[in-house]
């Protein structure tokens, strides 16, 4: 391969590498990605906080994940390690189809997560996003 | 990618020469680190790949291509827990791949790419910092510097009686004096280290390697994540020109042992 070839195809990929953070930016406050994770370069930006999930019904009431069984919980429990880094990006359909076992109806049910982060007049703010777990 | 046989391995002396010989075996620590906390057999498999292509390399350049290979395999079974240095690894692996240090136009390249990939990190890192405004009144270090013995330890000086009560109460966490100054020196020295990289003067562009090495000295201090640190110092160095011998590349060993011994709690430290 011819050195200019070389180096062009070298620029290209610094050159995605260097506005990846403008559009991580954008992915972290609208989706919740995790700010020091996906090459955005945001460590020690917020406290490394675990992220909250919660389910709620088409009602608004929480979904109380106690009634699930151990296979249900385990899904959720991965989820929940996805959407740490991901965010409202991480993918639902093991959840969504745990809950179609244990006899529950998906498309009635909203996941929303909620990050614990330091806003800039130094108090605690509760960032949250929501998705439905079957999009339409 | 890389066309000759053989390079003269450590020959040279040339900085970059060196760099581009370190940089897979510093990537096969990174991989031995990630196949430690995640143990599964593919990336057992890409670590043992990036330790056996690391060593090939040192007598055959071409093999830089499959460290790069191993290196990328192994971020995307990684993928999403993939540290942001192993982005980097990856893109440095690349530039190694596919440019020689053994020739002057090619080097250069090799140069300016190492260079540019550091002036990236830098410059976002201040950027993430100044737009979460998370530091510009010194509320990200006073919390660290309650809730982590690292940062308490090299700040806890700082913080006067208001700051450590706020981090004991849970905010609102606003800081004054030198917690103040510091923490905005940190934003502000990233910003302008990542700008200053990229001027087309040599005497700035070295400049600004001694300011990023100073910055990254003091962030070592606090993080103590020797793996990017070094990949840093790496990245750096050739611009600087700097020739040492090759004798001083033996600290490197006891520093890669560090983040080693520190991932498996044999070293206490926080070191990883």
């Amino acid at each position: 391969m011819k050195l200019g070839l070389r180096r062009r195809l070298f620029f290209v990929v610094l050159t995605v590498l260097a506005c990846w953070p403008l559009a991580h930016l954008i992915l972290a406050r609208k989706y919740l990605i995790n700010p020091w994770e996906l090459c955005g370069f945001a460590m020690y930006v917020q406290p490394n906080l675990p992220i909250e999930v919660r389910l709620y019904q088409a009602s608004g009431e929480i979904f109380p994940l106690e009634r699930l069984d151990g296979t249900a919980l385990d899904a959720f429990v991965r989820y929940r390690s996805r959407a740490e880094v991901l965010g409202l990006l991480a993918s639902t359909d093991e959840i969504e189809g745990v809950l179609r076992q244990s006899g529950y109806a998906p498309e009635d049910l909203k996941v929303v997560l909620v990050r614990k982060m330091i806003a800039p007049d130094g108090q605690w703010t509760f960032r949250t996003a929501m998705r439905r777990i079957v999009e339409r | 990618m890389v066309d000759s046989p053989t390079l003269p391995a450590f020959r040279e002396h040339q900085p970059v020469a060196i760099v581009s010989q370190f940089l897979p075996l510093h990537a096969s620590v990174y991989g031995t680190l990630m196949a430690m906390d995640h143990p599964t057999s593919g990336l057992i498999l890409c670590a043992i790949s990036l330790w056996v292509t690391a060593m090939m390399a040192l007598r055959f350049p071409a093999m830089r291509s499959l460290s790069w290979v191993s290196c990328l395999i192994l971020n995307v079974l990684l993928f999403p827990a993939v540290p942001n240095h192993g982005y980097v690894f990856c893109v440095a692996l690349l530039a190694n791949a596919l440019f020689r240090s053994d020739l002057p136009d090619e080097r250069s390249v090799l140069i300016s790419g190492y260079r540019y990939l550091a002036a990236i990190v830098f410059f976002w890192s201040g950027v993430q910092k100044l737009w979460a405004g998370t530091w510009t009144h010194g509320q990200f270090l006073i919390y660290e510097i309650g809730h982590s013995d690292r940062f308490g330890q090299i700040f806890g000086w700082l913080a006067n009686r208001a700051e450590q009560r706020a981090y004991r109460m849970g905010g609102p966490f606003l800081g004054h004096g030198l917690l103040l100054l510091a923490s905005n020196v940190v934003w502000i020295a990233e910003i302008a280290i990542g700008l200053g990289l990229l001027l087309s003067r040599d005497v700035m562009q070295k400049r600004a390697v001694w300011a990023a090495l100073l910055l990254l000295v003091g962030v070592e201090f606090v993080a103590r994540e020797s793996v990017f640190g070094l990949l840093v110092l790496s990245l750096l160095w050739p611009t600087l020109d700097q020739r040492f011998s090759l004798r001083w590349l033996w600290l490197l060993v006891p520093i890669e042992l560090l983040a080693i011994g520190g991932r498996m709690s044999l070293v206490p430290g926080g070191f990883h």
